[in-house]
């Protein structure tokens, strides 16, 4: 493993760090630090303004709303996936099981579009759902749905490890105890996932904060309705009107870095069981 | 009430785990499942818990068919290598564990809780989690997870496999002191010949999916009934050799000619046979004895504490020999590394062909 | 011998780990539901969408249209630009961490980690305050002539900060499972530190470096939000290929768009495709380190072409 004696052993520490320092700063410190030198020009009032609005703060609620309803939902069917992933044998497991990371790879632009046109009145889903009062086009739940389907991988990918790892030996010894199959997996494998489900949660919920290119097609981007906030903060871009556009972006980056905070420490402290 | 233990086979794929094994454990007695890794042992043990169904034979259990039976409703006690704690409970919840399940109101539990860390002189680390304790003390929290629902029937899987040496001798001196307070029935696998020795009431020697032997520790150690268990009990010097009218003769080169009563065999007719001598059976004197005895060659030696544990090649050819002296004649016989000595069995075990399975 | 469970057909009762096959098939079931629900059939229906008017109107879309033509050349151009200055940052990045210790190693994973906790508007954003006419740099560059914004440049900054952890995410733990040992043996070895690199540290995470470039190069392709705020969205000049699918989109041009649409699906299915190809060997060279004797072959047989060079022989 590495020590610091590598140093003197190994090339190119001062050359690779010196680069990788440089290259983040050009290219990520110093545009954010941009963003936040800009804000920093606006009176406090005007920011409070600009992030008070009742513009701002419905897509400030829709923003955190959605994504932690969107978080929910790929908790659960994540939890499920992911459980009948590793659990199960059935044809075509291998399929969907590469069919999962779709999400990752596929553009937000090509999602947005196929969601919004599946859930309209005569599209493929939509021709059945519209009738019977569920409208996931144009409306909050479409952000939602689309939401998920953007962050539901994350969730997979980070249980199903954990989930393989978990030694026979626990569930034999629940069992021996007299415990039902429901018992084991509510009071055993529930506990020992609970850091995986709360990782998984945490990246869903991060990711669905700052999705902008499949909303953009299905939520209609109507103001005080369906706007979230990183279209609110294009809508500003177009009117030029900068600053209110940054205040945004800075109130909506410091939204996430704190949620990432505060959600690191939620991982650390579920982590401290682990003898 | 008796377990039985009737034809059970199993296989896994083509490696055959069980073969056809029948075994009767008697109430109340401490039974070592001993033997090498791919014996069955485990196999066995697993189906005794309910983990593996048999691919045929039959477990019987209080006059019943259980061979079917699942795990959780065996009741059978489970204690496993790398304990199996649930880490995310403490100590008195993983123990409460069964006494959860089947409801147990909260002033008995904690009565059953702290009776049982009582026993396994645990208490007051009911707070702690299976993190905050050593190996040994997370055995004994599993065993008196596996006890808290008072089962008839405790199995152990190389309990004391994870653990230290050390931790490992308290270990099986205080299940073998546990086991004469509460007389339940226990089954336990190993692979420590020294381990079962120790423990068990009973050993049952396993090879390749059969029991090889079956008896007390004195009757198995003593009266080996086959190759396989004399060798495994501990390291065993072999030769080939001839038996006829009463007497065994060693053959081969150094070795040759050396011969003792074995009045087993008195036939006329010559028969091949295999000798074996167990280290502390091999007699080490400066001066050659009346009896043949045959010259080697000191090449190491071991002290191991009460025992000298001593390795010799006889001159000239060569052959490996393992002695085993106690300390008083080693210490009486000053014996070196390199010095020439001469070596003579004082018993020897033979085993005909047609014993060898 | 510790026998493992077997889950598949097992006669007689449950073992403890085997739930009561209502259960399973009830699962699986909804599991599958879900999946096909949510990702099988929205793909295919792009599909269906784009070749709803006929194969031969599917590609004249593409073709014959100038601006998609060019949308198409441009994403050809910006993601692999992106791509390969990320590789070089990730391998850079890569090295640093897994290799060595130091005072602020925590802070620069984090700050690897940042873009994926910034809203790509926001990244876009942060460029035009940069750059933009009203930016801190702008007037510098409109007396220089040079163009960021509106321009490849401000494309491939937003694609590149975009896609900048990919690359390195995927090699840190992979170096960090190989360990240091077989270059500590080139550097003893006599290699200098680009020799250990190309003939030890190269081959050997192969595997996770084109991971790490296909799931950069999917996002790279796909990325949206940035883009369209630092590109100002000039159709025939500025728009790659996902901002085309918005534009053809806005005006109602459905088979246009969806054709596009289907041509980043295809990419996004290749990806995964390679990606379960390359998922099992990422897995022996994450276990290289655990196989001792494997290990030492591999060394032997990277440093023998090392040991044989003389001193001041080329390279």
């Amino acid at each position: 493993m590495a020590s610091t004696l590598n140093r003197r052993v190994l090339a190119g520490f001062r050359l690779n760090l010196g680069g990788t320092l440089l290259y983040i700063s050009v290219l990520v410190l110093i545009p954010l630090a941009a963003c936040f030198l800009k804000a920093a020009t606006l009176s406090p009032s005007a920011f409070w303004a600009a992030v008070s609005s009742d513009r701002a703060q419905s897509a400030f609620k829709l923003t955190f709303g959605a994504s932690l309803a969107a978080a929910l939902v790929d908790l659960v069917l994540g939890m499920l996936i992911a459980w009948v992933l590793v659990r199960y044998e059935f044809p075509g497991k291998t399929i969907f099981d590469s069919l999962i990371d779709l999400p990752l790879a596929l553009p937000t632009a090509v999602a947005g579009l196929v969601y919004s046109s599946l859930y309209v009145e005569n599209g493929w889903l939509g021709q059945y759902l519209v009738p019977l009062g569920f409208q996931f086009a144009y409306t909050r739940s479409a952000i939602v749905l689309v939401l998920a389907f953007v962050g539901l991988p994350l969730v997979v990918r980070t249980l199903q490890p954990v989930l393989e790892g978990i030694g026979v030996e626990l569930e034999e010894a629940a069992a021996s105890l007299g415990a039902t199959r429901w018992h084991t997996f509510r009071w055993v494998l529930v506990p020992m996932l609970l850091p995986a489900l709360v990782t998984g949660f945490a990246l869903s919920f991060a990711r669905a904060l700052g999705e902008y290119g499949s909303v953009v097609f299905v939520s209609g981007n109507m103001p005080n309705r369906t706007e979230i906030a990183p279209v609110l903060i294009v809508a500003r871009l177009e009117e030029f009107a900068y600053a209110e556009a940054t205040a945004v972006a800075v109130t909506l980056l410091l939204m996430s870095l704190s949620m990432l905070a505060v959600i690191q420490t939620l991982e650390s402290w579920t982590h401290r069981h682990e003898g | 009430m008796t377990i039985s233990i009737s034809s059970v086979a199993k296989k896994f794929g083509d490696f055959v785990a069980l073969d056809n094994v029948s075994l009767e454990v008697p109430e109340g007695e401490l039974v070592a499942l001993l033997g090498p890794s791919g014996s069955g042992k485990t196999t066995l043990l697993r189906i005794l818990a309910g983990l593996e169904l048999p691919d045929s034979g039959q477990v019987l259990y209080q006059g019943g068919d259980v061979t079917n039976k699942r795990a959780r409703d065996r009741n059978f006690g489970l204690v496993f290598q790398h304990y199996a704690l649930f880490r995310h409970m403490t100590v008195f919840e993983n123990v409460a564990f069964a006494l959860r399940v089947r409801k147990w109101l909260n002033p008995k539990v904690k009565e059953r809780v702290n009776e049982l860390l009582h026993l396994v002189r645990l208490e007051g680390l009911g707070p702690r989690y299976p993190s905050q304790l050593s190996g040994g003390q997370q055995q004994r929290v599993a065993l008196a997870r596996a006890l808290a629902a008072q089962p008839q029937v405790l199995l152990l899987d190389e309990p004391f496999g994870a653990l230290d040496a050390k931790v490992r001798q308290e270990l099986r001196h205080w299940l073998r002191r546990l086991h004469e307070e509460i007389h339940i029935t226990s089954i336990f696998v190993t692979h420590d010949q020294e381990e079962a020795f120790e423990v068990a009431d009973k050993v049952v020697v396993m090879n390749r999916g059969k029991i090889e032997q079956q008896g007390t520790t004195r009757e198995v150690f003593d009266h080996p009934a086959s190759p396989f268990v004399m060798d495994f009990l501990g390291n065993v010097n072999v030769f080939q050799g001839r038996l006829q009218n009463g007497k065994a003769v060693l053959q081969g080169s150094d070795v040759d000619g050396l011969e003792f009563a074995y009045p087993d065999y008195p036939h006329q007719v010559a028969r091949d046979a295999q000798i074996y001598i167990r280290p502390h059976e091999l007699e080490i004197e400066r001066r050659p004895n009346g009896v043949k005895s045959a010259t080697a060659k000191i090449v190491r030696i071991h002290p191991a504490g009460p025992v000298t544990k001593i390795q010799l090649q006889t001159v000239p050819q060569g052959i490996a020999l393992s002695a085993e002296l106690s300390r008083e004649r080693y210490e009486e016989l000053l014996l070196k590394d390199g010095e020439t000595v001469y070596v003579f069995p004082r018993r020897v075990r033979v085993f005909l062909p047609e014993y060898v399975i | 011998m510790k026998a493992k469970s077997n889950l598949t057909v097992v006669s007689g009762a449950p073992r403890p780990r085997q739930d009561p096959w209502i259960v399973r098939i009830g699962l699986i079931t909804a599991a599958v539901l879900s999946i096909s629900l949510l990702i099988v059939l929205p793909i295919v229906n792009v599909f269906f969408q784009a070749f709803e008017k006929g194969v031969s109107s599917y590609f004249s879309s593409l073709y014959s249209d100038p601006d998609t033509r060019h949308a198409i050349m441009l994403t050809l151009i910006v993601a692999p630009i992106s791509v390969a200055l990320n590789t070089v940052f990730g391998v850079a990045a890569a090295w640093t961490i897994s290799r060595f210790r130091f005072w602020g190693r925590g802070l620069l994973i984090t700050l690897i980690d940042l873009p994926f906790s910034v809203s790509p508007v926001v990244v876009g954003l942060s460029f035009v305050l940069l750059f933009g006419l009203q930016g801190y740099f702008g007037v510098w560059l409109k007396d220089h002539h040079v163009k960021i914004l509106f321009a490849i440049p401000g494309l491939v900054l937003a694609t590149t900060f975009v896609t900048l952890p990919f690359v390195a995410r995927e090699l840190i733990p992979v170096m960090e499972a190989q360990g240091a040992d077989e270059e500590i043996a080139a550097t003893s070895l006599g290699a200098s530190g680009w020799q250990t690199f190309w003939w030890v540290t190269f081959s050997n995470i192969r595997s996770g470096l084109m991971y790490g470039i296909i799931l950069c190069n999917a996002r790279a392709m796909g990325e949206f939000g940035a883009v369209y705020v630092v590109s100002g969205h000039i159709a025939g000049q500025t728009d790659t290929m996902p901002l085309r699918v918005e534009k053809l989109f806005q005006e109602y041009n459905n088979s246009g768009s969806f054709a596009v649409a289907s041509l980043l699906s295809v990419v996004a299915l290749g990806t995964l495709f390679l990606k379960t190809l390359l998922e099992r060997r990422i897995q022996s060279e994450r276990a290289v380190a655990a196989a001792p004797g494997e290990g030492k072959e591999l060394l032997v047989s990277n440093t023998a072409g090392l040991a044989s060079q003389t001193p001041g022989a080329a390279a």
